[in-house]
């Protein structure tokens, strides 16, 4: 049973602004002091949907989120291993701290200095600047739940293993990795949504060549297409909502 | 058969601390005053502070087929020398043999060696069957093969209608008997098991031993088993090895062990809780005498007991007492006897009443204890001092 107070913040939280954008979508010219959209009308959403711009937005936008989560995982599963199960974790505890860095240290910072070396370095305006830059954002949000992970998972059962047989890459794969899948799938789907949902970076590093959803959209929101710029916010919620479904259900199938 | 040369290994040794950590002890024990110093501890027969815990010139040799029982106190390191026999560990000095083959730095998974630990440590996301069959699986044995295998050892441990279960929908017993079907099926060189019924109820308990020994006589399978119950460790053991502070004690059948301790940690921990020390008139060297409270006999005095009660201190050459007179102080039920603890002046010694006697607490009893009894032995001071052996175990 949900409580009340939880009720009322999912509604005026989500659902309020959720069913406002989906609104504005769904009206042509809605303006003040009307309290119902004079007209509703798929043109919006018809413009959207079958815009080639958009699909390319999603599949780029999707492929860095993608991409992003794969570094993180590969970098996150040993580093959260050294840290929880390793003399790493023990005798370096600060080293935790530095990986969670940046959740506390705002994205501009990093991002002014890294876009000076990638201009340097003839990376400004790519794809790659803005996975590079997009993947420290998104690491702890992997780090966290696979260190939970390991510390609950412990040592016992890859030392069992091991003394049935099992080699290194036989342990993993047969014994930690089953156990670990919700751990993994909870990393990879805040992993997801978090570099899904970045766009100051790509609108920064990207300069305008690396074009996601938000990209897409801020030119409408801007230019006064509430309509247009209002379905484009809904399918970069949904986006991020499919992302996180998909992982869940990983979730859900890790689990059993 | 496994032999064991030299083994030693210290944690944690200096060389693995970080400055800082290392630092950090230096101050913590700097002002710390309860920590002891390495003085203090060697005076108490314990091994150094700085050095920690640690392992010490371990010999053993176990024959084949053979079932040797390491028995010591909690934290005395029987664990630690099971993790480095089995690759869990990596000793920093020492040889490790199965069958001639010098495994000291093979890694735990080609060293052919099973172990079975504390907790069953199912894999949960494996049927049981699929547990059984892991070992047979890691060997790229086919599935048919494997679980035609797997099904025999589980008919084994009487298991076989529980195949596919997974492991949390059997109890506690159900589970360490899977743990023991898929310690067995990969046919161990050596099977090492770290206290594998300490979990369980004491009927289960009794049950599971029994289950072990009949498949590992059937088997043959040279097996090193640690406990620190008493009772495990007879029924269980061809051999025992007691152990103190990362060392050997004592290595012999369990007969002779019980019957003959060297070290006044053994017959401790064998049950002798009656230990009067003495010292020799010159030098330092001391002796205690020791005897088992059931091979005193405790009975209500018939006639008037002595004024100056109370027992001298004993000379090395002569048992504390033969008859001697106290006030019970406390009565003891255990399993189908009595223990009377009786108050003899200074001293408390636990001794048996006689069956269909009863004593109450505060009555005067009378204990009597034949000479051939009691057990003279030296003070050990040395905490891990080579291992006396008796004459019954076999040469390594």
């Amino acid at each position: 049973m949900v409580s009340v107070s939880v009720r009322i913040v999912l509604l005026c939280g989500v659902l309020v602004p959720l069913g406002l954008l989906v609104a504005v979508s769904g009206a042509g010219i809605w303006r003040w002091p009307q309290l119902l959209a004079p007209q509703w009308s798929w043109d919006a959403w018809t413009y959207v949907l079958f815009s080639p711009d958009t699909w390319q937005a999603v599949w780029t936008g999707g492929s860095i989120a993608l991409v992003v989560t794969v570094l993180n995982l590969l970098v996150c599963w040993p580093a959260a291993d050294a840290l929880t199960r390793g003399k790493v974790g023990r005798d370096y505890p600060w080293m935790e701290a530095l990986l969670y860095v940046p959740i506390v240290v705002t994205g501009f910072l990093p991002l002014m200095g890294l876009h000076r070396l990638f201009i340097r370095f003839d990376l400004a305006d790519s794809y790659i600047a803005v996975v590079l830059v997009t993947w420290p954002v998104a690491l702890p949000y992997m780090l966290r739940p696979l260190m939970a992970g390991f510390a609950t998972f412990g040592v016992a059962w890859e030392e069992q293993g091991r003394m049935l047989g099992a080699k290194s890459w036989q342990s993993g794969w047969y014994i930690v990795l089953p156990q670990l899948a919700p751990s993994i799938a909870m990393g990879c789907s805040l992993s997801m949504v978090v570099a899904w949902s970045q766009h100051i970076i790509p609108f920064l590093l990207g300069g305008g060549q690396v074009r996601t959803v938000s990209m897409v959209m801020m030119p409408f929101l801007v230019g006064g297409e509430w309509g247009i710029g209002a379905s484009y916010a809904v399918l970069y919620t949904a986006g991020a909502c499919v992302l996180f479904w998909v992982s869940g259900a990983w979730v859900r199938k890790g689990w059993k | 058969m496994l032999r064991i040369e030299h083994l030693g290994w210290v944690y944690p040794t200096q060389e693995d601390m970080n400055p800082v950590n290392r630092w950090m002890r230096h101050v913590t024990a700097r002002f710390k005053k309860s920590i002891k110093t390495d003085k203090e501890h060697a005076l108490q027969g314990m091994p150094p502070k700085s050095t920690s815990f640690g392992i010490q010139d371990v010999h053993l040799c176990v024959e084949q087929g053979e079932c040797v029982v390491l028995f010591g106190a909690s934290g005395c390191g029987k664990t630690t020398l099971l993790k480095l026999i089995a690759g869990l560990l990596r000793p920093q000095q020492g040889s490790i043999f199965v069958a001639g083959k010098n495994i000291t730095q093979m890694p735990a998974h080609a060293r052919g060696m099973g172990m079975v630990f504390q907790q069953p440590l199912l894999f949960p996301h494996m049927s049981v069957i699929d547990n059984v069959a892991f070992p047979l699986r890691m060997r790229g044995i086919g599935k048919r093969e494997r679980w035609a295998q797997a099904s025999q050892w589980l008919h084994a441990v009487d298991l076989q209608p529980y195949a596919a279960q997974m492991p949390h929908r059997l109890s506690g017993g159900q589970q360490q008997r899977v743990a023991l079907a898929r310690a067995f099926i990969a046919q161990p060189a050596v099977l090492l098991m770290d206290e594998p019924f300490s979990a369980l109820d004491p009927v289960l308990r009794e049950r599971m031993r029994e289950l072990f020994k009949t498949l590992q006589r059937e088997h043959q399978t040279t097996t090193l088993f640690v406990t620190h119950d008493r009772d495990e460790a007879f029924s269980l053991a061809d051999r025992m090895v007691t152990m103190a502070y990362g060392g050997i004690e004592q290595i012999g059948t369990p007969d002779v062990l019980y019957a003959r301790p060297t070290a006044l940690r053994t017959a401790k921990l064998l049950g002798s809780v009656n230990v009067f020390s003495c010292a020799e008139e010159q030098g330092n060297v001391q002796h205690h005498w020791v005897i088992r409270p059931e091979q005193v006999t405790v009975r209500p005095c018939t006639e008037e007991p002595p004024q100056n009660r109370g027992i001298p201190p004993p000379q090395t050459k002569q048992p504390p007492f033969s008859v001697q007179y106290g006030t019970v102080i406390d009565v003891r039920r255990r399993k189908g006897h009595v223990r009377y603890v009786v108050q003899c002046g200074h001293v408390r010694v636990e001794g048996a009443g006689i069956q269909g006697e009863t004593i109450q607490r505060a009555q005067t009893v009378e204990m009597r204890a034949e000479r051939h009894h009691w057990h003279c032995m030296p003070t050990s001071t040395q905490p891990s001092a080579p291992h006396k052996t008796n004459g019954s175990e076999p040469p390594c």
